[in-house]
């Protein structure tokens, strides 16, 4: 500015207010263009599966999969395991596929474990149950059994949209049914896929299938999806929601029973803390791409010695990746190990784990079971999980039913330290030892048998310092895994 | 035809000549006196080469022999003067042998113009060294033939001209050679009127020498071919010299030779010489645009003519546009003829072209050394718009059929608007003086008004402002407005008027605090309506917008020009922050809208800084500060009444004139500003008093008043805000036109419109922060309405428009040609093409606001009230909610509203939310996946529906669409996986609906026993058992504030907050009140007829009472007859003498100048 500018101005300074100009306007204009928008945050990852906190003004539970009828193939047990520290009551309304219902109550002390029979309630071919308590810290689980064996599955804490089968089939000696339960006053409409070694199908007879408030549809797969040895099924409901379980009934050599939860939604990371191959056997992990983008999946196997070389592969939308790891040299016979499936693609996949024994010797020798959504529940902040047991000591799921182990395996990045206990009354007991168990990343840990024997028909609670998945074996069954119950995530 | 001159019987080749100093006619030279002669008249200029002069007339004028006579006095011994006559109805052979007996006559009736005629020497004229090209207008000094040889010997020129100066004024200069841009525009190298004072005495090199008297070396005149015969006049001369300065020629000016130059064509003292193909010619004006064009077609290499052409044709079509624009025809035809004749016709110039390219020896690059840089007719245009204003740059015409003016138009003053301007025609300067002092120019024509500068044009703009209102708006006149945002349907008058003095509100599930003013301004406004409610929202929606413009143009008055404050107006009228507003049907971004500027005037005037120190103020108290705080204080009462987030809006506003005022260097005076808006704000609150104290007793929640948190993840960007785009309008790019037209007085300004355009712009860039401060939810709970807060931005947006322009005034001519001016310039540009957004949004015919509402799809929910009252609740983020509410978390709020879609009274919620903060918990429990039973939980406000609102306005497929608002991720599974609440089908799409299936009335009974009694200040939950066995009671719509019908015998549960303000009385006898989930009541009830009525404390409706009177005191005092209060208030003035008028003054001395009485036009 020259001097007579200046002098123009009578003492007026306009270089900084041109300065605080630049400054704010340029300075906040680039600051919130790099910082950008806040996304709207999207709906918790889902939890179908998750336990009201302790405090919570109620619970509600949907139990579908079973049959509830004398000589049933699949007949329905419920355990409610109330791990908090208040006795919890309730209710449980039963319907079968007539659409009949009845209602009836329950009440578990604190720290105990209440058994229901929905079939008591309302029998039925099939049934499936709602449970509603008056609180929060309460775990519900499902026991299916019947001439062909025996399976045990967490029931569903939420309805959802979508559900997704990683696993199934309806090859010669396998009858696989799906169960397609209503829980709320709206009506739900609902479309299959089962993707197939032949690709997606959509049979009309399973399109928009409806299914009104309270109501239970079964579907029996193999009516439309014959002789197909892999069948991965998502149910999409194009309005209101729905629990889906997928019930498979082995009546061959490897007889058994499979009790599915679906999966509500792909996940990247999804988590199997132990398996363990025996010679003869056959261990399979399914890993379905349901959704229309690529994903890149890599499948890390850490045995207790250290990991082993992963499994990738590419799998395209709406395929399938059959993994045999009994066949693979890398894996040793005989050693438990913990195997995590990541995506990298989109949304990501689901996976599901069957292990089959076709030689003759104990029953269940069959079974599958979904893997741990590990990355729904790191999102969930989840440090706590519950494990009901196979029924009472009075009503037990089958004769004999016990845990046979939990495994354990850190998912997450850092060290976790991990404590197990068992639940019964106001008493919980430390198992594992009395020292909370250090896992680094990656690294797996299982609580045995002779640990677990003497907790048969307690609950099991892992508490956790950071992200884990929990899985248990239980028996009778002809081997690990065969019969096996993912740990129910606790919500903080 | 050729002839001889009587006295020159040979041709006029090499003989030496004798001089002729004694020859002239008539005896000395008056203009230049005769040097003594030399003792040997021969010396001088013995052996020197033969020079020609070739003079060519055509029907002289008298001035003839006047210029025979100084070639004829020249003391150059070899100079022989050959008189071409081309055409003419006059033989001038007699007067030529009369003055110059020796010099050769030759008629040439085939070549009618001056290049034609004088290029026929070629073929007449052999041995010559020097051919002298002469008008038979100039007047050589003596000594210019000599001087003019000698400097082409010295400077081994091939081109020198003389210095010309006025043929009647010799001391006047009218050209020392000459320039000319890269286009062929000629650049004048002396101003007009300039006296020699020998200061361009010195030689020089120039670009070319001006046709009159030009010396050229015969061999470069033949080998350039001569002139251009194609050239009929005007550029004649500067096509010579560029091809000359092509052929590697100097062209030189020696200011030494001195000629006068009387410029008949030029003057209009002659016509030009018609074609000889009959032809009709254009103006001069027209010929010497054609012939500059020529030459840049046939001068330039290709190279040159491939970039330099494309940019003489932008700026032709520029000068059109400007042309056009000002109707200036004229100059229109001019430059369209001048391309066409070029362009049209390239056969014209393709030889030509060719020939230079033959003889080119230099480059264009170093031709152009001699060339003036950049354009020189968009310099002289910029130059004379800034110092000389717009109406002088592009001046008019006479007006066609006065002939006497027409005839100056069609003369040599190349005059017309922009062609005074844009011409080499310096008489312009002059008729701007001239102008000024007579009020007519030289030429007596009347001179222009500015425009803009009479109040008819004015008036004219405000109209066509109102006019696009009009047109924008014309889709709202008709309908009711939809309910969105802040556009619910107005109760009744008597509605309006109980809902404010009534002691409680259904808001929530009911509350005793105070119901917001608004409600008795909507009403007193409803009574001049004459009940007309409707009416009474669409006036006062619509009316915001010019009130807000009208008060602008209110408080720029003692600051700018009526010019500049309707540059401000209508800029803030363009500013897209009113109609998104509108479209976004918020009730308090249009309050602040058109309260702002009212108040922001205020503000000046309080901080008494120049010049609004000067300004007149009312007699009495009102003029004291005092007293304006009052006015203030009453203005912001209104304003934060509707919209409360106008009270911190204020006190930003005062923060920001005091940063201004600091930034710039004058900050005491400011400090008033900030004190007048605080005091402005506690008076209006104290106007306020019995609402601000419900808002007080609020606690935490009470900062919810001046607006709920919004959702960060739809919260404008910066860039968003400082456009104003925070809606449908003003989107585009063109949004920042009219912010970076703002710019222009940081720029320009001077004195005190500098010192406010830093003010503003502080207030501004605060106004801006906040904003987005506050839509990011950084201060959250305190998250005023960011609508609100971006006023205080507008305001000072468009007032800063109206300071630039007021600078552009005042303050531009002060600064020399340069950039401000350029940037002026360019802020009208962008000023205008500001507006387009809003222009272009008022062909919507509702400024984006929706036709369909929430009372559309959700109108059914009325008809459920024949199972019992009930309520809904609402959720979403707050600027989606067509009701006041209370936040859950940032981008979630909830509100209720009673028996279906809410109205007026849910607008404006209280800052406490009371006991319906149950509601937010029992969302929050839901969210966080610890209830599966909401709809029980939301059994005891009796909420029978909840609706999620996730857009502004329903979204109907192919007729409307709208703003989305995200609720958060979480809340509809949440929603979808409770077990009571019953998704509705249909759900619009922007919303989704529920029933709760476990829903209770507002007023039930049951034969069964109490509910859950709670304890009140805790959150109680119904447990199954206490929802069951419910039916309405005494289900009537309400009367005021009781309810009557029969109720059985059982429980009565009445859902209204605070339980104890309510009573039953069942056969005229009360019942004990108990409490439900410790906020509600019970009655253990017999049989009977009954009835439900409020019996709250009357406190509230007594201290509204309170407040309407003190309303009408100062309303009274403000705007009635002022004795009754001077009685009092004049004798406390006179104690406290001048006190604050000293302070005042004190101040406004130490500010900068006032301005003076031309400055401040009222």
């Amino acid at each position: 500015m020259s001097p007579s500018h200046a002098s123009s101005t009578h003492g007026l300074r306009r270089w900084p207010i041109l300065v605080a100009v630049a400054v704010v306007l340029l300075g906040a204009g680039v600051w919130d263009h790099h910082q950008g928008a806040p996304a709207v945050p999207g709906a918790p990852a889902d939890l179908t599966s998750a336990v009201p906190p302790t405090g919570a003004e109620s619970s509600s539970w949907y139990c579908a999969g079973g049959s509830g009828t004398t000589g049933g193939s699949a007949n329905a047990q419920i355990q409610i395991a109330d791990a908090g520290a208040q006795p919890v009551s309730g209710t449980v309304t039963v319907v079968n596929q007539l659409g009949a219902t009845a209602s009836g109550t329950f009440s578990v002390p604190a720290g105990q474990v209440g058994v229901v029979d929905p079939a008591a309630i309302e029998p039925g071919t099939w049934v499936a149950a709602s449970l509603v308590a008056d609180g929060g810290a309460v775990a519900v689980s499902q026991s299916v059994s019947g001439a062909t064996g025996w399976a045990q599955a967490p029931c569903a804490s939420a309805t959802a949209t979508s559900w997704y089968f990683a696993s199934g089939s309806t090859a010669a000696g396998t009858d696989a049914y799906l169960s397609l339960f209503n829980p709320t006053t709206t009506t739900a409409v609902a479309d299959l896929t089962f993707l197939t070694d032949a690709g997606p199908t959509q049979p009309a007879p399973f399109q928009g299938l409806v299914i009104g408030p309270g109501q239970l549809v079964v579907e029996d797969l193999g009516t439309y999806v014959q002789a197909q040895q892999d069948v991965a099924t998502t149910v999409e409901v194009r309005s209101g929601r729905l629990v889906a379980a997928q019930l498979e009934v082995a009546t061959g050599t490897a007889q058994g029973l499979s009790l599915q939860p679906g999966s509500p939604s792909p996940s990247d990371h999804w988590a199997f803390p132990a398996t363990t191959d025996v010679s003869g056997a056959t261990t399979t992990f399914a890993i379905t791409n349901p959704t229309s983008s690529p994903e890149p999946v890599t499948v890390r196997v850490e045995l207790p010695s250290g990991p082993v070389a992963p499994f990738t592969q590419t799998l395209a939308p709406d395929s399938a990746w059959q993994l045999t790891t009994s066949g693979a040299s890398r894996i040793p016979v005989g050693v438990a190990y913990a195997l995590q499936v990541t995506s990298s693609g989109g949304p990501g996949v689901v996976v599901a784990r069957s292990v089959s024994w076709p030689t003759a010797l104990a029953s269940p020798r069959s079974g599958s079971v979904a893997g741990v959504p590990a990355a729904d529940e790191a999102a969930n902040g989840v440090r706590t999980w519950l494990l009901p047991p196979p029924g009472t000591a009075s009503s037990p799921a089958v004769a004999g039913a016990a845990p046979l182990d939990v495994g354990l395996v850190n998912t997450g990045t850092t060290d976790v330290t991990v404590r197990v206990s068992s639940l019964n009354g106001a008493v919980a007991t430390a198992l594992a030892g009395d020292e909370a168990v250090l896992l680094h990343p990656g690294q797996a840990f299982d609580v045995g048998y002779s640990a677990l024997q003497a907790t048969a028909a307690d609950t099991l609670e892992v508490s956790s310092s950071g992200p884990l998945a929990v899985m248990e074996d239980l028996v009778p069954s002809g081997m690990a895994g065969v019969v096996s119950q993912a740990g129910m995530p606790v919500l903080p | 035809m050729t002839q001889r001159g009587p006295g020159a019987p040979d041709a006029p080749s090499t003989r030496r000549r004798r001089a002729r100093r004694t020859a002239a006619p008539s005896g000395a030279d008056p203009f230049f006196p005769v040097a003594q002669p030399a003792e040997d008249p021969d010396a001088g200029t013995a052996g020197a080469p033969a020079v020609v002069a070739v003079l060519v007339t055509r029907d002289p004028g008298p001035w003839l022999e006047e210029c025979l006579a100084a070639l004829g006095a020249q003391d150059y011994e070899e100079l022989s003067v050959l008189v071409l006559v081309a055409g003419g109805s006059e033989d001038p052979t007699p007067r030529v042998a009369a003055v110059l007996p020796e010099a050769y006559v030759r008629r040439l009736d085939d070549a009618t113009s001056f290049a034609a005629a004088a290029d026929e020497v070629t073929s007449m004229v052999e041995g010559a060294a020097f051919l002298l090209f002469c008008h038979d207008d100039c007047a050589p000094a003596p000594d210019a033939v000599h001087v003019l040889v000698e400097e082409s010997f010295r400077s081994n020129a091939g081109v020198v001209g003389p210095k010309m100066v006025r043929w009647e004024d010799p001391s006047v200069l009218l050209h020392v050679g000459m320039s000319a841009d890269k286009t062929g525009a000629v650049v004048e190298r002396v101003q007009e009127g300039e006296v020699d004072h020998g200061q361009h005495d010195a030689v020089r090199d120039v670009f070319f020498i001006p046709g009159g008297f030009t010396l050229v070396r015969a061999d470069l005149f033949a080998e350039l071919g001569g002139f251009d015969p194609a050239i009929v006049a005007m550029g004649e001369d500067l096509d010579l010299c560029w091809r000359a300065q092509v052929a590697g020629a100097r062209v030189v000016v020696a200011p030494e030779a001195v000629v006068r130059h009387l410029e008949a064509l030029a003057g209009g003292a002659r016509p030009v010489a018609p074609p000889a193909d009959g032809s009709e010619l254009p103006s001069l004006q027209g010929l010497q645009r054609r012939h500059e064009l020529r030459s840049v077609l046939v001068c330039y290499s290709l190279a040159s003519l491939l970039w330099v052409l494309p940019f003489a044709a932008v700026l032709a079509l520029g000068e059109l546009v400007v042309a056009l624009a000002g109707r200036d025809r004229a100059r229109a035809r001019v430059l369209v003829g001048a391309w066409g004749w070029n362009l049209g016709h390239p056969r014209r110039w393709r030889a030509a072209r060719g020939r230079v390219r033959a003889q080119r020896r230099v480059k264009d690059r170093e031709v152009r050394a001699l060339q003036v840089r950049g354009s020189a007719r968009l310099t002289v245009f910029f130059s004379r718009l800034t110092h000389q204003g717009l109406d002088v740059a592009q001046g008019r015409s006479p007006a066609e059929g006065d002939g006497e003016q027409r005839q100056v138009d069609e003369g040599p003053l190349l005059t017309g608007s922009v062609g005074l301007a844009f011409s080499e025609d310096a008489d312009f300067d002059e008729l701007d003086d001239l102008g000024h002092r007579s009020g007519r120019d030289r030429f007596g024509r009347r001179r222009r008004r500015p425009i803009l500068g009479t109040s008819t044009a004015r008036l004219v703009v405000w109209l066509v402002a109102v006019f696009v209102l009009l047109v924008g708006t014309r889709g709202l006149f008709g309908n009711t407005l939809p309910l969105v945002g802040q556009f619910a349907r107005l109760p009744d008058w008597s509605g309006t008027w109980h809902q404010f003095f009534t002691g409680w509100q259904a808001t929530g599930v009911g509350t005793t605090a105070p119901a917001t003013p608004a409600f008795a301004v909507l009403g007193a406004l409803g009574t001049v309506f004459l009940g007309g409610m409707g009416l009474t929202q669409k006036v006062l929606v619509l009316g915001c917008v010019p009130f807000g413009a009208w008060g602008l143009t209110r408080m720029l008055r003692p600051l700018a020009s009526p010019r500049a404050r309707l540059a401000a107006g209508v800029a803030y009228l363009g500013l897209p922050l009113a109609y998104n507003a509108i479209a976004q049907a918020r009730w308090d971004a249009l309050v602040a809208f058109a309260a702002l500027p009212w108040i922001v005037g205020r503000l000046a005037r309080l901080s008494a800084l120049p010049p609004f120190g000067d300004v007149e103020r009312p007699p009495g108290w009102r003029g004291h500060p005092l007293g304006q705080v009052l006015v203030l204080g009453v203005i912001e009462a209104v304003a934060v009444a509707f919209a409360p987030a106008v009270a911190p809006a204020v006190v930003l506003t005062g923060l920001g004139l005091v940063l201004g005022s600091a930034l710039v260097g004058q900050w005491r005076g400011a400090l008033r500003a900030l004190a007048g808006a605080i005091g402005g704000t506690v008076v209006a609150l104290v106007l306020l008093a019995p609402w601000v104290v419900g808002t007080l007793a609020a606690g935490h929640q009470a900062v919810g008043i001046f607006g709920l948190t919004t959702a960060p993840w739809s919260a404008p960007t910066w860039s968003a805000l400082v456009r104003f785009a925070v809606g449908p309008t003003g989107s585009s790019p063109l949004g920042w036109l009219l912010v970076v037209a703002a710019l222009l007085p940081l720029l320009i300004a001077r004195q005190s419109r500098l010192a406010w355009a830093a003010r503003l712009w502080s207030v501004a860039l605060l106004s801006w922060l906040a904003a987005w401060a506050s839509a990011r939810g950084w201060a959250a709970p305190f998250s005023p309405s960011v609508d609100v807060l971006l006023a205080p931005a507008a305001v000072a947006v468009a007032a800063s428009i109206g300071l630039g322009v007021a600078a552009f005034e005042r303050d531009l001519s002060g600064y020399r040609f340069g950039w401000r001016q350029a940037a002026g310039a360019a802020a009208v540009v962008l000023g205008l093409a500001g507006l387009l957004p809003v222009v272009a949004q008022a062909g919507n015919s509702r400024w984006g606001l929706v036709a369909n509402g929430y009372a559309q799809p959700l109108g059914f929910l009325s008809a459920s009230t024949t199972q019992g009252p009930f309520r809904v609740l609402w959720l979403g983020d707050p600027r989606a909610l067509p009701l006041g509410g209370w936040s859950i978390e940032p981008g979630l709020a909830y509100g209720t509203s009673e028996n279906g879609v809410p109205d007026a009274t849910s607008t404006w919620a209280p800052a406490g939310s009371g006991p319906a903060s149950t509601l937010a918990d029992a969302v929050e429990l839901a969210t966080s996946g610890r209830t599966s039973h909401l709809g029980r939980l939301l059994v005891p406000a009796s909420v029978r529906y909840v609706v999620v609102v996730e857009s502004l306005a329903p979204t109907i497929s192919g007729i409307q669409s709208s703003t989305p608002y995200p609720a958060p991720g979480d809340l509809l599974p949440a929603l979808l996986a409770q077990a009571d609440l019953r998704q509705v089908p249909g759900s619009g799409s922007g919303f989704e609906l529920f029933a709760n299936t476990a829903y209770v009335p507002q007023r039930a009974g049951r034969a069964a026993g109490p509910v859950t009694e709670g304890s009140p200040g805790t959150v109680s939950w119904p447990t199954p058992a206490d929802t069951a066995g419910w039916f309405p009671e005494m289900p009537g719509p309400r009367n005021q504030l009781s309810y009557d019908g029969n109720v059985g015998a059982g429980t009565f549960y009445a859902a209204y907050a605070p339980a104890g303000d309510w009573s039953l009385a069942v056969a005229g006898r009360h019942l004990a009140e108990h409490p439900a989930y410790g906020w509600a009541a019970q009655y253990t009830t017999v049989a009977g007829p009954a009835e439900l009525s409020f019996s709250g404390s009357p406190l509230v409706p007594l201290g509204t009472a309170l407040e309407v009177l003190a309303w009408l005191v100062v309303a009274a005092a403000l705007a009635g007859r002022r004795w009754w209060l001077d009685w009092w208030w004049q004798p406390l003035a006179r104690r406290r003498s001048s006190g604050p008028s000293a302070a005042v003054a004190t101040v406004a001395a130490e500010g900068d100048p006032s301005p003076s009485p031309s400055e401040v036009q009222p």
